[in-house]
């Protein structure tokens, strides 16, 4: 076959939109239906249709049935530095500086307050698997009391949680639990890898400490996790928690390094 | 477009004040010359909510997966959109500056986020073109109003000036916020 010369223009100019294309996103419709998943760190969550909203000492209910217009049903004064939150069944976990508050939306979409488990000053966020609660507590914050450190506790009287251990951490920020493995950010220290096989007693499997870790979410259903730090986002299969594989990074260009 | 904060600032010295009673330690409003932080504010064109180009990640921050789209927080900057669906090589597809925003969530084409003191849903079903569908106003009162850092002098944020949308570090001559 002979290529003319319009011919070859045209294969030029398709493989110029094939190139420039997915950078307008125009190929890639952005599906958004449905819900979504954040990471530990989250301050915004989803619960049977409502919006939750945590923020420095409230924690607030959105009706957002009409988007056009999110109405508040509610303020609930949960004292200061409330930082994170995560739904697990019909429950929401604060993540406080004070400690770790439960909060109940069995009968209504108002929260009500359960119990909390308090702690020395510091912050933390807090993700829940199987009635077991983990939370880490990291130092400097406003007050510097705080340690560095993450609680295990079960909370399957969810009234009454109970520590069942602690383990020293370096500066512990977000976390993300899947089925047996625990993954916890270092902060600037890395990231580390739990085995929770013995929930009481999360055995650390490794430790990768070059790359600064805020927050993690895990995808359970390809053993997928997503790491977001200050060096950008990098991801990796966990099929074998002990050999972790890098798949893909999205470095930040860092202007004040 | 200008927005008019409730000028909090006092308010947070006091509940830090409160919050933390003997463990704070009072920070002395006498200095003239300090290291500290001033804010950024926002201009223009980075006030409204819209699509753009996608680009490089600058202040990552918070994540959050939606179908098969991970979507990264650029600190006070927006979100960058990414294809995600094969996690060995992510597409960057656009991002949707939100000036002032560090938190998101998304349900049924609804993004949800924080513009400074504000909660804003928008409208993402046509992705090219979000619109904000609401503006909650002063739904976060400390907003972005103050540095990330602890213990720290800042220039308190000026309203009348928009958005902050950053912190720089330099010399402030007699500053009268601390956190």
């Amino acid at each position: 076959m002979k290529i003319t010369k319009l011919s070859f223009i045209s294969i030029l100019a398709v493989l110029a939109a094939i190139i420039i294309l997915p950078s307008c996103g125009s190929d890639s419709e952005f599906d958004s239906s449905g819900e979504g998943r954040g990471g530990s760190m989250a301050r915004f969550t989803f619960l049977k249709g409502y919006l939750y909203i945590v923020d420095e000492t409230s924690l607030k209910t959105f009706d957002i049935s009409n988007p056009e217009n999110p109405s508040l049903l509610g303020t609930e004064e949960v004292g200061a530095g409330v930082e994170t939150i995560f739904p697990y069944e019909n429950y929401l976990f604060l993540g406080t500086q004070w400690g770790m508050k439960i909060y109940s939306v069995e009968n209504g979409p108002t929260p009500n307050f359960l119990s909390d488990f308090e702690h020395s000053f510091s912050c933390d966020p807090v993700v829940v698997s199987n009635s077991i609660a983990y939370v880490t507590l990291r130092s400097g914050t406003t007050c510097q009391t705080g340690e560095d450190r993450m609680e295990v506790l079960d909370v399957s009287d969810l009234r009454n949680p109970r520590l069942l251990t602690t383990i020293d951490m370096q500066n512990p920020h977000g976390l993300s639990v899947s089925d047996t493995v625990l993954f916890v950010c270092e902060g600037d220290f890395g990231f580390k890898v739990f085995n929770i096989k013995d929930r009481a007693n999360p055995e650390l499997i490794s430790h990768y400490d070059s790359i600064p870790s805020y927050d993690v979410i895990t995808n359970y259903g390809r053993k997928e996790l997503i790491i977001t730090g200050k060096d950008g986002i990098f991801q990796y299969d966990y099929s074998n928690p002990y050999e972790l594989k890098k798949l893909s990074q999205i470095l930040s260009f860092q202007e004040n390094e | 477009m200008r927005y008019t904060f409730k000028f909090l600032t006092l308010g947070f010295m006091l509940f830090t004040l409160i919050s933390c009673d003997e463990w704070e330690r009072t920070p002395n409003f006498d200095v003239e010359e300090v290291e500290g932080y001033r804010p950024i504010y926002a201009t223009e064109s980075e006030q409204d909510v819209k699509t753009l180009p996608a680009r490089e990640i600058e202040n990552p921050g918070k994540i959050y997966v939606i179908n098969e789209f991970l979507l990264v927080v650029d600190q006070l900057k927006g979100i960058h959109v990414f294809n995600n669906d094969d996690p060995k090589n992510p597409q960057n597809v656009g991002f949707i500056q939100i000036t002032g925003s560090n938190d998101v969530a998304v349900r049924d084409n609804i993004l949800y986020a924080d513009q400074a003191t504000d909660l804003l849903a928008i409208d993402v079903s046509n992705p090219e073109n979000v619109k904000i569908a609401s503006r909650v106003k002063n739904v976060f009162p400390f907003g972005t109003q103050y540095p990330q850092q602890q213990g720290v002098y800042f220039e308190c944020p000026d309203p009348d000036k928009g958005l902050v949308i950053g912190w720089e570090y330099t010399t402030l001559n007699s500053p009268k916020c601390y956190r």
